[in-house]
């Protein structure tokens, strides 16, 4: 296997995790973390982030992508054997769901209808080098 | 600013210029030799020799520096896939001739990338970037290239000689942001692959002048090459001499430079000199005027807008540069270019009028660079949550919202300042700017402690909080009952309800207009799959108005078994009313009603 010549597994970590909800009922979910997202720059590999309520999830990919879907592989959480399997999960998400801040240090999506509101988990997914990665999973209440 | 180097020694020192390099390398023929590790001291193109002597950090006192020994050429960079293979062309002449690209790469695939070359030096003085070295020495070796952005459209990166000392800060600031990085392999005396950059500025305003610039390895020892010294173009200050220390990476199989950039240079770590240092002057600034043959340029535009993002005035006289700050080009309101603070997050004391902040909100892409509105506008609408209050503009008599029209790239100003409620420890609130009813970006609050003011209490409050059997579905109920002074209006206003603990918020939502049914203006209710809501005028006797939540799917988890006090807020147009309750549990502490 080749070897890096720089780091060899993508950092994933979630520090804070915030809810807001437009008048209209459309909520975001936003993270502040790390998420490699220099690297994400300049070359593409699957990379991003999931919302992920009971079975029902959305995975928002940093290449655009964002898709939909049910698994019973969610709803206990979601281990980084687990990625393989989710990226062919799904299809195109509901409106208005959407990605709309992308920072060096922070992601806001803003989810489809589909949410109920409620208790719900965010994690940062990647696929590299052969190897899937998770970061750590944070609890957000939907309004 | 750091110490000078007071140590400068020339014969003295030994210095060997030999004709037999130490390292077999063309790419060093004719480079002065250190006599202590035999090895090609690494010296930036037109810059003095600085070395950082036995302590291995710049700008100590056995710091040595030699205006005599200058390096030459190494390598140069190359945007636009201009290099074919003979002779080294010159680079773009300036931002105007630079190849554009669009900010934000690969991400969301908003953005583009350009292609660059990397080709390694003779060193030669004529032609100015010297002859092409396309030999198999530097087989291998990696190369981490940089790009810089001009962020004050002054035609430098970084300070210089003629930098005013309130500027000085934001030049470092330059020089400290990388926009883009990424590495690549050299064959045959070049190096090539594309960069994308994350910053760009609105394409009405000429976008962002860009340099690329960086390093490669010349070592011996494969696969990371790292037993040699450095060669760089121009660079806005020196890098430290280790290369670990530079970028990371582990050191067994075959080499892959395309990948994750395991970058370790930090701000402490580069040696950046205020200008006009008596023993060297300023030798690091890199220019974007096609006068330094080692780099090469793009203009970078912000993509498509997506909303609006938020930022502040720069205090030019307080600013000091830091690793990952951020910095953006923005518009003031009279068109012109004005350095910003990007901002995600402001506080605000829980005091009542006064003491606001002012936050700049502009059109944006998807990674927060300024950018010129689509044609036709971007109408926004700015949405405050229930703590927080917008003070100005204020266009609709309503604090908690205010629609924004961007004609053009120009930022609007926005002051804010908290609703006025009592907070006990801090309040998490935010500011979102709203596009056809979905929120872009987004502003967060935390209103510190304090006592609020500017809010009346209810007349009456009560409220129950029960706990079910699964996750998500317990039960809140509120029941209030608050003056109406002749300003509430339900059918026009947004309306608010928070209800919260010491802990934080147990709930708070906000209707927004038009969302509550109204039956004759007497009575007005909302409903979905967890809420019911009406809010009832009173028939007779000083007007009020009572106010009934039941939300039969919520999450109380964060909420303390047994909690002890509860406070209950509804504001509704400019009116805010609040009353702290006390609760007690049940003796399972499934069940708590709240009372005054």
């Amino acid at each position: 296997m080749a070897v890096r010549a720089g780091g060899s597994a993508p950092v994933l970590s979630i520090t804070a995790a915030h809810v807001a909800a437009s008048s209209s009922g459309s909520r975001s979910v936003g993270i502040s973390g790390t998420f490699n997202f220099d690297d994400l720059l300049q070359f593409q590999f699957p990379a991003g982030l999931v919302v992920y309520q009971g079975s029902h999830f959305v995975r928002y990919d940093l290449n655009g992508q964002i898709v939909e879907g049910s698994s019973v592989m969610v709803a206990d959480g979601i281990l980084d054997s687990e990625v393989p399997s989710l990226l062919n999960l799904g299809s195109a998400a509901a409106a208005p769901a959407t990605t709309s801040e992308l920072r060096v240090d922070r992601i806001t999506v803003v989810l489809p209808a589909t949410f109920n509101s409620g208790a719900a988990s965010v994690v940062l997914y990647a696929a590299f080098d052969g190897g899937s990665y998770v970061s750590n999973s944070v609890g957000v209440s939907l309004p | 600013m750091r110490a000078f180097v007071h140590c400068l020694l020339v014969v003295a020192w030994s210095v060997s210029v030999s004709s037999r390099p130490a390292i077999a390398q063309p790419v060093f023929n004719g480079d002065p030799i250190d006599p202590a590790t035999h090895q090609p001291y690494s010296i930036l193109p037109g810059a003095p020799l600085i070395y950082p002597g036995v302590d291995g950090k710049f700008g100590t006192a056995d710091d040595l520096v030699d205006t005599n020994l200058i390096g030459d050429v190494d390598i140069v960079i190359r945007t636009g896939g201009t290099f074919m293979t003979v002779v080294i062309p010159p680079p773009a002449s300036g931002v105007g001739a630079a190849p554009v690209i669009i900010a934000g790469g690969h991400h969301g695939h908003v953005g583009s990338e350009a292609p660059f070359q990397l080709i390694v030096s003779d060193g030669a003085t004529m032609p100015a970037a010297g002859r092409p070295l396309l030999g198999p020495d530097l087989n291998a070796r990696r190369a981490l290239l940089f790009a810089f952005a001009d962020l004050d459209g002054d035609g430098f990166i970084g300070p210089t000689a003629a930098s005013s000392p309130s500027d000085i800060q934001i030049e470092r600031q330059e020089a400290l942001t990388f926009v883009g990085r990424v590495m690549a392999e050299i064959q045959n005396g070049v190096a090539t692959g594309t960069i994308g950059v994350s910053m760009g500025a609105p394409a009405s305003t000429g976008g962002l002048g860009i340099v690329v610039a960086g390093g490669a390895a010349t070592g011996a020892t494969p696969n990371l090459y790292a037993d040699g010294p450095w060669v760089a173009t121009s660079l806005p200050y020196l890098i430290p001499l280790t290369q670990g220390a530079v970028v990371g990476g582990e050191n067994t199989g075959p080499i892959d430079p395309v990948g994750l950039v395991d970058l370790e240079l930090s701000g402490g770590a580069v040696y950046l000199p205020a200008p006009n240092n008596p023993n060297f002057g300023t030798p690091f600034a890199v220019p974007l005027d096609g006068s330094d043959v080692t780099v090469d340029l793009l203009r970078s535009n912000s993509a498509a807008a997506v909303g609006a993002s938020f930022g502040q005035s720069i205090d030019r006289a307080t600013f000091v540069a830091t690793w990952g700050t951020v910095l953006r080009p923005a518009v003031d309101g009279s068109g012109k270019r004005d350095l910003i603070a990007a901002v995600d997050s402001i506080s605000l004391p829980a005091d009542g009028p006064g003491n606001t902040q002012t936050v700049l909100v502009y059109p944006a892409d998807l990674l927060g660079n300024p950018t010129d509105p689509p044609s036709g506008g971007l109408n926004i609408v700015l949405e405050a949550s229930p703590g927080l209050k917008i003070i100005a503009p204020d266009s609709d008599g309503d604090p908690r919202r205010e629609p924004i029209t961007f004609g053009s790239a120009s930022y609007s100003t926005v002051v804010l300042d908290d609703a006025g409620l009592a907070v006990n420890g801090t309040a998490n609130e935010y500011l979102v700017a709203v596009r056809s009813g979905v929120p872009t970006g987004r502003l967060d609050v935390t209103i510190s402690a304090g006592a609020g003011g500017g809010s009346s209490p209810l007349l009456g409050a009560t409220a129950t909080l029960q706990h079910g059997r699964k996750v998500g579905r317990d039960h809140l109920g509120v029941h209030t009952v608050f003056a109406d002074d002749g300003s509430v209006n339900p059918a026009t206003q947004t309306m608010a309800i928070v209800v919260s603990t010491d802990a934080g918020s147990v709930y708070q939502r906000s209707f927004g207009v038009g969302s509550l049914h109204s039956r004759k203006g007497k009575v007005f209710s909302f409903r979905d799959r967890n809420t019911n809501l009406f809010l009832r005028r009173s028939k007779q006797g000083p007007p009020t108005f009572t106010l009934d939540l039941r939300n039969g799917k919520i999450d109380l988890s964060a909420v303390p078994a047994g909690v002890a006090t509860l406070s209950v807020a509804v504001e509704i147009g400019a009116l805010s009313n609040q009353l702290s309750l006390s609760c007690t549990a049940n003796a399972k502490a499934t069940l708590s009603h709240c009372a005054p």
